[in-house]
């Protein structure tokens, strides 16, 4: 890409279509061309840069996340232990078929 | 006579491990799958796949794992694999990040920010801190599906994006767009709830 489309590029580039390539960078390699324009973007947006930091810091605060207290509390029903009790039982029935 | 004796023998002895591993394991499970796929009837049948898979295969756990771990990687694998087909053909509307409601609450009808993101001041005390984590947890649970099931597959449970994408190319975009809507759902609720103003000064004057 020449330098002058690229510079075009940067400057045209809107917040939202910047926050979605910084979003995607999380999950995956975007092209060079992508890559330079968000690059070029968050020099000039401030909002954008915190933005990112944000979501750096949304991934590492889900992978510190504590065991979350709502989820300990989930408990299978007995109705369920039962019916799964039963399922494994066929299993050995030879009731293939499940 | 023998060999059929014999695989009987196995079989009780298949079940009642599998009984064991139920009631060891089962609400581990199940608190796994209900925190990924929301709804409890499918969380449920998700589990009790994964006991039947397990029962039926129980020469694939070696014990390099823990029993526990060797479950949830095969309930993982359910979770994944449903989620890959319910974005197939539920979901195979276009969805995009500028049709989404989260766009028009952030951003102007020409993509400029409508409140600027503030600076937050993560100091690495914050993730000691059992109020935040309130917070963070509730502004989690706030997500709808499927963006939840989606940004907890691939932030807490570490999947590429592309094992999320389905197999129709059509789909293929959604992966992307949830986990932004995602992102962005979450960063407002914890800016709103922790980071902003009013709430800041509530959490820096004790």
């Amino acid at each position: 890409m020449s330098r002058s489309s690229w510079i075009q590029r940067v400057f045209a580039m809107r917040c939202d279509d910047a926050a979605e390539l910084i979003s995607a960078s999380l999950d995956e390699e975007l092209s060079a061309f992508d890559r330079l324009t968000m690059k070029g973007h968050l020099l000039l947006c401030r909002s954008c840069c915190r933005f990112r930091k944000q979501l750096s810091f949304l991934r590492l605060a889900m992978s510190k996340t504590p065991p979350l207290t709502g989820e300990k509390e989930k408990q299978l029903s007995t109705e369920c232990r039962h019916r799964i009790e039963r399922a494994i039982n066929d299993l050995d029935n030879g009731d293939q078929g499940h | 006579m023998t060999q059929s004796s014999d695989r009987s023998t196995n079989a009780k002895r298949e079940t009642a491990q599998g009984i064991e591993w139920l009631s060891d394991h089962g609400d581990a499970l199940y608190a796994y799958a209900r925190s990924r796929v929301g709804r409890r009837e499918l969380a449920e049948d998700l589990v009790q796949e994964t006991f039947l898979a397990a029962v039926k295969s129980p020469m694939s756990f070696r014990g390099d794992a823990s029993v526990r771990t060797w479950l949830v990687s095969i309930l993982k694998r359910k979770v994944v694999d449903h989620y890959r087909k319910s974005s197939t053909s539920r979901e195979a509307e276009n969805e995009s990040f500028r049709g989404s409601q989260e766009h028009q609450s952030s951003f102007t009808s020409s993509g400029k920010w409508k409140n600027a993101p503030s600076v937050w001041k993560t100091p690495p005390e914050i993730l000691e801190d059992r109020e935040f984590w309130l917070i963070f947890e509730s502004c989690l649970g706030k997500l709808p599906n499927p963006l939840s099931s989606a940004f907890k597959l691939r932030e807490l449970d570490g999947i590429e994006a592309e094992t999320l994408k389905g197999p129709d190319p059509a789909s293929a975009g959604n992966i992307r767009v949830r986990l932004h809507r995602a992102r962005h759902l979450l960063r407002s609720c914890l800016e709103k709830n922790w980071f902003g103003d009013g709430s800041r000064k509530r959490a820096k004057s004790s």
